[in-house]
């Protein structure tokens, strides 16, 4: 792959790592630096990187293991953040805000792997093939990933809508 | 509506997608669900994400490599330098040492010089004495093996001068 080629490509996902970086993470700034580190990683790897083969896939899922190194490594420092994430969403007035703001809320709440499944699946429009891909794991777990995620989400509407 | 009853299953079982459900216009509690759902998709799809540099850490990296290549590049022009300079004193010492053992202080020039003159002086006044010696005894006609007895008897004062000490 020649220097133009890796720009662009980098260029057009730019934002579709940036949103899976932020969905793991959770915060801007990592997520950031974990798009910059991956893209000198590939920077490193451009001459062997082939632009027939699934590039997008394979940056999306060096963006996962990336995160997920990242996540390891600062585990004390994220439930910190987690924890500022959860207060943060306990003390917002819910009858102030509407739905929508809501259940963007609790996206960010499910577990990692409900909001990576999710995340992919309906924000980014993969398919299960493509996100079994990313994910490295098995097209049904990554179902019944994305399955729990909606469920939890619809449960909360409900219960909004009885409250409300 | 009765397309949100049947559809909101398979939707929560995750075999269909949001782009699978028409909009409705009779509402109930599912219809709304996807249509919340629908416009948290389509609001991050339109959140203005941060502008950043996604080339940042490749330009901050060849900074550093080119970095690291001048500061080699100036330890090995340093090391060179140093080399060079130590093999330059050493043989500059290795030349002056030379020419100091090939060279002759001025005194001893001077020594060497009168040494000879003396020499010089005292081998003419011997020649002289000699010839002198030689007229008087009228000796020119006799064989010349005799001269042999004539022979110049002085003690030379160069015959003991060691010229690879000086």
């Amino acid at each position: 792959m020649t220097n133009d080629e890796f720009e662009n490509l980098i260029i057009q996902q730019k934002n579709r790592l940036y949103r899976f970086a932020f969905s793991i993470l959770k915060n801007c700034e990592e997520a950031e630096d974990a798009v910059q580190e991956i893209v000198l990683k590939l920077w490193s790897k451009r001459l062997s990187l082939q632009i027939d083969k699934n590039i997008e896939s394979f940056c999306m899922q060096s963006v996962k293991n990336h995160c997920f190194d990242v996540l390891r490594k600062r585990t004390e420092d994220l439930n910190y953040k987690n924890k500022a994430i959860l207060n943060f969403a306990e003390n917002l007035n819910f009858e102030n805000i509407d739905l929508v703001e809501k259940i963007k809320i609790e996206v960010q709440n499910l577990s990692t792997q409900q909001r990576m499944a999710i995340e992919l699946k309906d924000f980014q429009g993969y398919d299960y093939d493509e996100i079994s891909e990313i994910l490295e794991m098995s097209v049904n777990s990554i179902r019944v990933n994305v399955s729990r995620g909606r469920k939890k989400l619809y449960e909360i509407f409900k219960e909004e809508l009885k409250n409300g | 509506m009765d397309d949100y009853k049947k559809n909101i299953e398979p939707f929560l079982n995750g075999e269909l997608n949001v782009g699978d459900f028409k909009p409705d216009v009779k509402k109930d509690s599912d219809t709304d669900f996807i249509d919340v759902y629908k416009k948290v998709i389509d609001e991050s799809k339109d959140e203005q994400l941060p502008d950043f540099n996604p080339f940042e850490k490749i330009t901050s990296s060849n900074r550093k490599i080119r970095l690291n290549f001048f500061k080699r590049l100036l330890s090995y022009a340093a090391i060179l330098l140093l080399l060079v300079g130590i093999s330059s004193i050493f043989i500059l010492s290795k030349f002056q040492q030379k020419t100091e053992t090939n060279k002759y202080s001025e005194q001893q020039i001077a020594e060497i010089r009168k040494n000879t003159e003396y020499a010089l002086l005292y081998f003419s006044r011997e020649l002289n004495s000699t010839l002198k010696s030689f007229d008087i005894t009228n000796v020119i006609s006799n064989p010349s093996n005799d001269i042999k007895s004539y022979k110049i008897e002085f003690e030379n004062p160069m015959k003991n001068l060691n010229i690879t000490k000086l």
